[in-house]
C-alpha cells in the first residue's frame, strides 16, 4: 500500500514539474538586417531589455544577406514561431514573408526598412514600425536653419564666404535607398522652403558607414576644403567618420572645458547614437535627429502584446491605416 | 525455455554466437547505413542549396549592375542641364550603354511620355509610351527600379525579343528646375538566361524565375516547366525556402530565393536521384557485408563449437557404451580443462567399477565355495554308511517298524538337504530335517537320548538358510551328551521377537568351560580350524548372508547343559 502511494505521488510530482516547465511563453524572433549597424543593434538590445520575461525573444543577425534572412525565416516558420519581427535586408523582397505568413498564420512586424504599401496590404496582421524618413530630413533642415541663425536673408558666421548661400556636402547613405533618398530630398527641400539658398557642392555615397565616410573626406577636403559650410549626413555613423577625419587632420581647435569652439563647419547627422551625442556635447558635431530606438523597441513590444495577447486591445501608439506606427524623431543639438 | 533444454551444447553455442553477432552486426550496419545516408542526404541538400545561392548571386550581380548604372546616371545627370548639355548627356548615356553588353538602349522620357534623350530611335509616340506597363510601374512606385519580365520591346525601329525593361523615376535639371521623368534601360535577357544554363542541376534539373505576381519570368523549358507544371505549382505553394519533390519521376531538391531589388524569385530544381542511387548502393553493400560476416561467423562458431564439443562427444559415446554393458570404454583425456576433469573422473570410475566387479566375483566365488562345502557336508559319506549299517542291523533284527521309520527319516533328511536346490527353506522344513537327523542318530545310539522340538506355527513359516542346525546338533550328540545318562536330551527351541529369530540347540551334558567358549568364539570369527568345523561353517554361512547382526551364541553350565543359539535378524530374511 505504502509503495503504491509513493509511486502515485512521484508521478503527480513529475506531471506538475513538467507542466510547470511547460513553455507557454510565446516565442518572438527578431531578424536584423545587419547586427553590425549600431543603430539596428541598439533596437535589438532594447527589445531584449524591455521584454521583462513576457516573451522568449531571440535576435538573429542576417549579415546583410537576404539569402541568410530567407533561411532563418524558413526555419522559424517551420518551428511555429509566434511572431516575426523583421528588419528586411531587401525591402522589395519582403512580400515573400507576407505571403508565407498568410499561409502559416504568423503575424509580422517590419521595422526600419519599409516594405511597399501594396506588399503589406494583403495581410491584416502585418505591421510596420519606423520613423518617417522625410520627417528626419525636415527636422535636419530645422536644425540647420537654427545653426545658421534662423534668418535666411542674413546668415551668421557659418556662411564663410558671406554669399548668403549655404555651400554643403552631402554624405548619402545609399543611392536609391528609401531613407537616404527621402532624407536627402527632404532636407534640401525644407531648407529651400524656409527660404534658404543651398548649393550642394558634392554628394558622396558612404553606405551608412563610418570608415567609408572617413575615406571620402579625403577627396572632399581635397577639393572643397575651405568652401564647405555645412556637412549633411544621412546618418550619424557617416557624420562621425567625417568628424574623425577632421579631428585627425587638425581642423578642430583645442577642447576648452571639454568643449571645442573652433570648428571648420556645421555637421549634422541622423540617428542619435551614443557616440554622436558625445561629439555633439563636445561641439564637434552640431546636432543629430534622434531616431528614437528605445521608442521603436517599446512600440514593437506593445504591438507584440497587442497581437499576441487576446486580452490586450489598446495601443498607446497611433496605428495609422491599421498598419503603421510612426515614431517621431527628436532633435538634439549643441548648446 | 523447454526449447533450450532440447538443444545440444553444440547447437546452443552456434545459435547463441550467431544470434549475438547477428544482432550486433545488423545493429551496427543499420546505424552506419543510417548515418551515411543521413550525411549524404544532408550533403546533397546543402549542395543544392549552395548552387541556388550561387545562381542568385550571379543574378544579383547582373541586376546590381543595372542599379549601379541607374544610380551613376542619376548622379551625373544632376551635374548637367538638359537644355544646355544634352549632347554630353547623350554621350554619357551612350557610354554606359556600351560598357554593359547586355544593355540595348537607355532612354529618358518626361512625364508625358515624350523622349528627352535616347541611345536609340524611339518610333512610338508618347501616347503609346505612356500606356506601357514599364512606364506606369515606374510612376506608380517612384523610388524603386522596376524590372519587367522578358518581353518583346517594340518601341525601337527594330523590335527586340526577350527584353527586360528596367524603369525608374529619374530626376534631371531643366533650366535650374528639377524635373522628373522616367528612365528606361532595356536589357537583353539572353545574358541572364545563359546564366541559367551554365549550372549543374543534374539531369532534368531546371530553373523557374517568377515575379511578385507569380508570373513566369523565365523557365528552363517553357513546355515542360510552364504554368501547368508541377514545378510551377510547387513554386507558388512554397513561396520561398527549401523543399523536395518528385518531378516526372525524378527526386528533386527545390530551393527558392529572392533576387534583390527585382522582386523576382528564382527556384532551382536539382536532381537528387544520386541520393537514392547512393543509398541503394550503400544498402546493397551493407547487406552483402552483413551476410558475409554472418557466414564467416557461423563457420567460426561451428568450428569453435566442434573443438569444444568433440571430446565431450567421445565421453558421451563412452558412457552410452558403458550403459550398454561394455565396461572397458576408457576415454582418451583431451579437450578443455573442464572436459579433461570429467574424463579423468570417468576413467577413474571405470577403474573403480572393474575393481568392484572383481570384488564381487571374489565374493561370489567364496560364496560358492562355502555353499559347495555345505553341500559336501550334507553328502557326508560317513553318516550315510553308518545309517545304512544301522538299517541293515535293524533289518537283521527284524525291527521292521524301526526300519521303516529310519529309512523314511533318511529319505526326509536327504530330500530336505536338497530342497530342490533352494538355499532358503521354511523353518518347518529345517525342523523336519533336524528331526529326521535326530531320529536316525537316536536309532543308532539306541535311544541313548531324547529329543524335542519347540516352535510356534507362526514362526515356522519364516524362511531361513537351510542346514544350519544339523552341524550344531551333530556337535551336541558327539561332544555334548553323556551317552550313559538315560536322561540326556536335545531340545530344539525356535523363538522370535521383533527383530530376531533365535534357533537354539540345548543339550544336556558335560557343558563347556567359559574358556572353551571363548576359544570357540575366537575360532569361529578368525576362521582357523580347530575341531568344530561344523560350528565355524554355520557361523560363516550365517554371517555371509545375514550380515553383522547374525550371531552364534554359546551358553553353558558345566555338567548341566549347553545351549548353542543361532540368532538371525528378521530384516534380512529375504522372504
Amino acid at each position: 500500500m505504502k509503495s503504491r502511494w509513493i509511486i502515485i505521488s512521484i508521478l503527480l510530482l513529475t506531471i506538475i514539474l513538467f507542466t510547470g516547465c511547460d513553455d507557454s511563453k510565446k516565442n518572438i524572433a527578431v531578424l536584423l538586417y545587419d547586427q553590425e549597424d549600431p543603430f539596428i543593434k541598439g533596437i535589438g538590445d532594447r527589445l531584449i531589455e524591455y521584454n521583462n520575461t513576457d516573451y522568449n525573444i531571440t535576435i538573429y543577425d542576417c549579415k546583410k544577406s537576404q539569402i541568410v534572412q530567407n533561411e532563418i525565416a524558413e526555419q522559424l516558420y517551420e518551428d511555429n514561431i509566434d511572431l516575426l519581427i523583421i528588419n528586411p535586408v531587401d525591402r522589395l523582397s519582403s512580400y515573400i514573408f507576407v505571403q508565407k505568413s498568410l499561409k502559416e498564420d504568423v503575424p509580422l512586424i517590419f521595422f526600419n526598412r519599409e516594405p511597399l504599401k501594396e506588399d503589406l496590404k494583403p495581410m491584416e496582421e502585418a505591421y510596420y514600425v519606423g520613423a518617417n524618413a522625410m520627417e528626419s530630413g525636415r527636422m535636419q533642415a530645422d536644425m540647420i536653419a537654427e545653426a545658421f541663425g534662423n534668418n535666411p536673408e542674413n546668415l551668421n558666421k557659418f556662411d564663410k564666404n558671406n554669399d548668403n548661400i549655404i555651400q554643403c556636402i552631402i554624405l548619402k547613405g545609399e543611392q536609391g535607398h528609401q531613407d537616404a533618398e527621402e532624407r536627402t530630398t527632404a532636407v534640401i527641400e525644407e531648407l529651400e522652403n524656409k527660404g534658404f539658398k543651398v548649393e550642394v557642392l558634392l554628394t558622396k555615397i558612404a553606405n551608412w558607414n563610418e570608415e567609408e565616410a572617413y575615406r571620402h573626406m579625403n577627396e572632399i577636403m581635397g577639393i572643397y576644403e575651405n568652401n564647405i559650410e555645412l556637412l549633411i549626413s544621412n546618418n550619424d555613423a557617416m557624420a562621425i567618420g567625417a568628424v574623425k577625419y577632421l579631428k585627425d587632420h587638425g581642423y578642430y581647435g583645442k577642447e576648452i572645458n571639454g568643449v571645442v569652439r573652433q570648428i571648420p563647419f556645421i555637421i549634422v547627422g541622423v540617428d542619435g547614437i551614443d557616440e554622436a551625442i558625445e561629439y555633439i556635447e563636445k561641439g564637434y558635431m552640431y546636432g543629430t535627429i534622434i531616431n528614437d530606438s528605445s521608442n521603436i523597441a517599446k512600440a514593437m513590444l506593445e504591438l507584440s502584446k497587442y497581437i499576441l495577447d487576446e486580452n490586450v486591445n489598446n495601443l498607446s501608439y497611433e496605428l495609422v491605416d491599421e498598419k503603421y506606427i510612426w515614431i517621431p524623431y527628436k532633435n538634439f543639438s549643441f548648446e | 525455455m523447454k526449447l533450450i533444454k532440447e538443444l545440444s551444447i553444440q547447437q546452443i553455442i552456434i545459435t547463441s554466437i550467431t544470434i549475438i553477432l547477428a544482432i550486433s552486426v545488423i545493429t551496427s550496419a543499420i546505424s552506419v547505413y543510417n548515418i551515411i545516408t543521413q550525411k549524404t542526404i544532408e550533403l546533397v541538400y546543402d549542395q543544392a542549396s549552395e548552387i541556388n545561392k550561387q545562381i542568385v548571386l550571379n543574378y544579383e550581380n547582373y541586376t546590381d549592375r543595372v542599379k549601379n548604372i541607374t544610380n551613376i546616371l542619376q548622379k551625373k545627370t544632376f551635374e548637367y542641364d538638359i537644355n544646355k548639355d544634352i549632347e554630353q548627356l547623350i554621350e554619357l548615356f551612350k557610354l554606359l550603354e556600351e560598357i554593359e553588353d547586355d544593355i540595348v538602349a537607355i532612354t529618358l522620357f518626361n512625364t508625358n511620355g515624350e523622349v528627352i534623350l535616347s541611345t536609340n530611335n524611339i518610333i512610338l509616340d508618347r501616347e503609346q509610351i505612356v500606356n506601357k506597363q514599364w512606364y506606369q510601374n515606374a510612376k506608380f512606385n517612384d523610388n524603386i527600379i522596376h524590372f519587367s519580365s522578358p518581353h518583346r520591346q517594340d518601341i525601337y525601329e527594330v523590335p527586340m525579343e526577350e527584353i527586360i525593361s528596367c524603369s525608374k523615376i529619374f530626376e534631371y535639371n531643366s533650366g535650374g528646375i528639377t524635373k522628373r521623368g522616367v528612365l528606361l534601360i532595356d536589357m537583353n535577357f539572353k545574358g541572364l538566361s545563359s546564366l541559367s544554363k551554365i549550372t549543374n542541376l543534374g539531369e532534368d534539373g531546371h530553373i523557374i524565375i517568377v515575379d511578385v505576381d507569380d508570373k513566369i519570368v523565365y523557365s528552363s523549358d517553357n513546355y515542360k516547366y510552364g504554368y501547368n507544371s508541377k514545378s510551377y505549382d510547387l513554386v507558388k505553394e512554397t513561396i520561398f525556402g527549401s523543399t523536395n519533390a518528385v518531378i516526372n519521376g525524378t527526386s528533386m531538391a527545390v530551393n527558392i530565393n529572392t533576387i534583390s531589388s527585382t522582386r523576382w524569385r528564382i527556384a532551382t530544381f536539382q536532381n537528387i536521384n544520386t541520393i537514392d542511387e547512393g543509398m541503394n548502393r550503400a544498402l546493397y553493400t551493407v547487406i552483402l557485408l552483413v551476410i558475409a560476416t554472418m557466414f564467416i561467423t557461423f563457420l567460426v562458431a561451428y568450428f569453435v563449437a566442434k573443438v569444444i564439443i568433440n571430446p565431450l562427444k567421445k565421453l558421451n559415446r563412452a558412457i552410452v557404451k558403458f550403459q550398454k554393458g561394455i565396461y572397458d570404454s576408457k576415454v582418451e583425456v583431451q579437450g578443455q580443462k573442464e572436459v579433461k576433469i570429467v574424463t579423468i573422473g570417468f576413467n577413474a570410475m571405470i577403474d573403480k567399477i572393474h575393481q568392484l566387479m572383481d570384488e564381487v566375483v571374489k565374493e561370489q566365488e567364496s560364496k560358492r565355495k562355502t555353499e559347495l562345502s555345505v553341500l559336501q557336508n550334507q553328502i557326508n559319506p560317513h553318516f550315510l554308511y553308518n545309517t545304512l549299517d544301522c538299517i541293515i542291523w535293524l533289518a537283521e533284527e527284524n525291527r521292521n517298524e524301526d526300519l521303516v521309520e529310519t529309512v523314511n527319516a533318511l529319505s526326509t533328511y536327504f530330500r530336505v538337504s536338497l530342497s530342490k536346490g533352494k538355499q532358503f527353506i521354511p523353518i518347518s522344513e529345517e525342523l523336519r530335517h533336524i528331526e529326521s537327523y535326530m531320529l536316525i542318530q537316536r536309532m543308532r545310539y539306541n535311544n541313548s537320548f531324547s529329543y524335542s522340538i519347540e516352535c510356534s506355527e507362526i514362526v515356522s513359516k519364516y524362511k531361513i538358510m537351510k542346514l544350519i542346525l544339523q552341524p550344531l546338533v551333530e556337535n551336541a550328540i558327539y561332544h555334548g551328551i553323556d551317552k550313559d545318562d538315560k536322561d540326556s536330551y536335545i531340545k530344539i527351541v525356535v523363538k522370535d521377537d521383533d527383530e530376531y529369530i533365535t534357533l537354539s540347540v540345548i543339550n544336556s551334558g558335560y557343558g563347556i568351560t567359559d574358556r572353551k567358549i571363548q576359544d570357540l568364539y575366537q575360532m569361529m570369527s578368525e576362521g582357523y580350524d580347530n575341531g568344530s568345523v561344523g560350528m565355524k561353517n554355520v557361523y560363516q554361512r550365517i554371517k555371509l548372508f545375514y550380515g553383522e547382526k547374525a550371531k552364534l551364541l554359546i551358553e553353558s553350565e558345566l555338567d548341566e547343559y549347553t545351549t548353542v543359539s543361532i540368532v538371525i535378524p528378521k530384516d534380512r530374511l529375504g522372504n
